[in-house]
């Protein structure tokens, strides 16, 4: 009698064990469903953290290199840099950079119209990457857009985080989220990324700062080597036109 | 005296049962014993006519069904039950070539399990063949392209079947086998996806869908059609007996990721402020703050006691302090659980299940009332089945058949005139309409909900019509701040006949 107890006890315990086993996907259902869940990273987190989980997780073909179009207001040159202090190579915006997903990026944007003599060095952290149809990758890169506001803020020693993130057609929003000229923001200690992944997928992080690079800057500084291409710009520049007066546009379209 | 009376009700009973028995044998017999339990038995074509009359006229709807059926003018149906009364569940008849009918539920077997009960459906479980409505296009595949038959030599061989059984002594054929939804050469069916890379399943989120029937099917409840979600193409129509039908389009897929961006400025100065603001230790320092915690504190142990049950339960009888904030976890989970139960009961298969028990009650209770005038009937009985047969015979021989042909249905086919696009980029899409049956079909609708990536370009809608009639279009704002279209016939359109709308969107 006490051997069948124990034996119901650790039937009973397998059965709870099993139970609370299978409460962990329900959770991850939830989250997909709207319901609020734990997101472990933010952009707080360190630079290609969240990039190297999803590359993990999804493991990524190192072969594929996601087109990304570099966007700066006015037009910049840039470098473009892959965990070595010397670059890549050198375009001009608008530019078209193949990269591979999962991994970090740095970039150095100078020759700005409308701030002479200074540059930023942002990071691109890729998270995601996109599935066109063949031959056609060129014509939908996912859009790293720099604008004047962001410039100003990182040189007055800010550091601006964009999560750049592909939206949900069903939750799509008439206005164009991303060229609307009134970014949606969020609070700092809000988690942007978990922000993003409630509006569509994330793709990639853009951490613009006043950071620069010294003599001493170790490698991982430029990234963490994924592999680069230089390619042929597509897109059209966007207007070279002041931050301030971009806003008040953006308030006028907006209350239309 | 109480005993005598117990006597005497217990000889009724013993002597109503026997004749009751009696009866059923004698009706056993004059149905060849093929019809116990109130089922609609025959055994000549004349009586096979007329039976599958009287399922067409049970309000039971048949839309592209390649075959052809007999409605006898002696039977009609009341006006109340129209389409939409029973419009949740429709069924197709596919009569077999058998002698007896057939009826099979293939859209829910729950339905048939539960319905099984009853004899009517247990005894003719096996020779109608009910096709749910519900479904889409694609399920019902011969109905699907039994209108294209030209492009479809599959669909050709069908036929040549169906000629055969009419050859025959009974009129009725075998049923068609059912065919793939999409068919070289054929027309895309409403499950199918037109898009440029045969990932659009895979990853929906980098396209723009427009088309088909996303989400719950739509489907009418209490007259008012419900499911119409965003990218639904539908035509709603109603057939010549006047019942209600809505078939959806094929799916067209556009490729245009749109990105948007979530911005966070940090900084020294914002910093402070932001510590300040989530910082539990400043605010910790107010008064009023700590009551509220007295209040939280309050709220755990309500908690706790719910989930003390359970810990009891699995044998961890000491429910720790620290363990306490793990209660909304469990509060959580209930929730959740709570969803799902909302989530089912809104579903459409109650509402299913109930209106089919409603028109299985129709299906039993016209026959015995259109031949007998009697208001008996609504249960199955022996000498119900017996009557019913009996009149079905009078009925098929002074039955008058109308003109043969398919009952009216319409096949959407949607086209885009790209299938890949950028923010600002114009599409022209090109929504083909057929009707594949034989009768008209009226007051016909197409409706298009458009996402909200798409917006319509006023002045661009235009209906072309083969036999030049025309139609109207309106435009309606959605709930999800897109628009909704609305194209509306002004004639019937006609058995064979076809025409095109037109309309542009621009991309967002």
């Amino acid at each position: 009698m006490p051997r069948k107890t124990d034996s119901l006890i650790r039937v009973m315990k397998n059965a709870v064990l099993v139970f609370v086993v299978g409460l962990v996907p329900v959770g991850t259902a939830t989250a997909q469903t709207g319901v609020d869940y734990h997101q472990p990273l933010s952009q707080n987190s360190p630079p290609g953290k969240a990039a190297a989980w999803m590359n993990h997780l999804r493991q990524y073909d190192p072969t594929w290199l996601q087109p990304l179009s570099v966007e700066v207001a006015g037009g910049a040159s840039v470098q473009v840099f892959s965990r070595a202090n010397h670059p890549v190579g050198a375009v001009t915006t608008p530019a078209l950079v193949a990269v591979n997903v999962g991994h970090v990026y740095r970039l150095r944007i100078g020759n700005m119209p409308g701030f002479p003599g200074t540059e930023i060095y942002p990071s691109v952290e890729l998270l995601d990457r996109l599935h066109p149809p063949q031959g056609r990758e060129n014509e939908f890169p996912i859009p790293i857009i720099i604008s004047a506001e962001d410039v100003r803020t990182a040189l007055s020693g800010q550091l601006v985080t964009r999560v750049i993130y592909l939206e949900q057609p069903q939750i799509a929003q008439e206005l164009d989220p991303l060229h609307r000229e009134i970014p949606q923001s969020v609070l700092p200690s809000d988690n942007s990324l978990k922000e993003a992944d409630r509006l569509g997928r994330p793709m990639a992080i853009i951490r613009i700062g006043g950071r620069r690079p010294s003599a001493g800057s170790s490698v991982s500084f430029f990234g963490t080597g994924g592999g680069v291409e230089l390619r042929q710009a597509v897109t059209k520049p966007i207007a070279a036109e002041p931050a301030v007066v971009q806003t008040k546009r953006a308030v006028i379209q907006f209350t239309q | 005296m109480s005993n005598l009376l117990k006597t005497l009700r217990l000889n009724c009973r013993l002597w109503l049962s026997g004749l009751c028995c009696c009866a059923a044998i004698a009706g056993c017999a004059a149905t060849g014993g093929n019809a116990p339990d109130g089922v609609f038995a025959a055994s000549t074509p004349e009586e096979l006519q007329t039976e599958q009359t009287s399922s067409l006229e049970t309000g039971v709807a048949t839309c592209a069904q390649g075959e052809p059926f007999k409605p006898v003018a002696a039977f009609h149906r009341e006006p109340s039950l129209t389409g939409q009364d029973v419009q949740p569940v429709q069924a197709n008849y596919d009569v077999s070539e058998s002698s007896a009918f057939r009826r099979r539920s293939s859209a829910n077997a729950e339905h048939s399990r539960v319905r099984g009960k009853n004899s009517f459906e247990s005894r003719t479980s096996d020779h109608i063949r009910p096709v749910s409505q519900s479904q889409p296009a694609d399920k019902t595949g011969v109905a699907t392209t039994a209108g294209f038959a030209t492009t479809n030599t599959v669909v050709q061989t069908a036929g040549t079947a169906r000629g055969t059984a009419r050859g025959t002594a009974t009129t009725f054929r075998a049923a068609e086998p059912r065919l793939p939804s999409a068919q070289p050469g054929g027309p895309p069916a409403a499950s199918v996806t037109v898009a440029a890379s045969p990932l659009a399943q895979a990853y929906p989120d980098e396209y723009i869908f427009d088309g088909g029937d996303r989400g719950h099917p739509v489907h009418y409840y209490g007259g008012t059609m419900g499911g119409l979600d965003t990218e639904d193409t539908v035509a709603e129509f109603k057939d010549h007996t006047g019942e209600n039908h809505v078939r959806a389009s094929n799916r067209v897929a556009v490729y245009a990721p749109r990105f948007g961006a979530v911005r966070t400025v940090t900084g020294v100065g914002i910093d402070v402020a932001v510590n300040k603001a989530a910082g539990a230790t400043d605010i910790s320092g107010l008064g009023k703050l700590h009551d509220q915690r007295g209040l939280d504190v309050h709220v755990r142990n309500s908690r706790v006691s719910g989930v003390g049950t359970r810990r009891s339960a699995s044998g961890v009888e000491t429910a720790q302090l620290a363990h306490l904030s793990k209660g909304s976890e469990v509060l959580a989970q209930n929730r959740k659980v709570e969803q799902g139960l909302e989530s089912k009961s809104s579903s459409s298969p109650g509402t299913l299940e109930r209106s089919q028990v409603y028109q299985l009650n129709l299906e039993i209770l016209e026959p015995a009332t259109s031949s007998i005038r009697t208001g008996f009937g609504q249960t199955a009985s022996l000498s119900q089945a017996t009557l019913t047969r009996a009149t079905f015979r009078v009925q098929s021989t002074v039955g008058v058949e109308e003109k043969r042909g398919r009952k009216g249905c319409i096949h959407l086919t949607k086209e885009a005139s790209s299938l890949t696009a950028k923010s600002g980029d114009v599409i022209t899409f090109r929504i083909h309409f057929r009707n594949i049956g034989d009768h008209n079909v009226h007051d016909v609708r197409i409706i298009d909900n458009l996402t909200p990536r798409l917006k319509y370009v006023s002045g661009s809608g235009q209906v072309d019509l083969a036999d030049g009639s025309g139609g109207g279009l309106s435009v309606l704002p959605n709930a999800e701040g897109s628009q909704t279209l609305e194209f509306t016939l002004d004639a019937p359109l006609k058995g064979a006949a076809t025409g095109t709308i037109t309309f542009q969107a621009k991309v967002l």
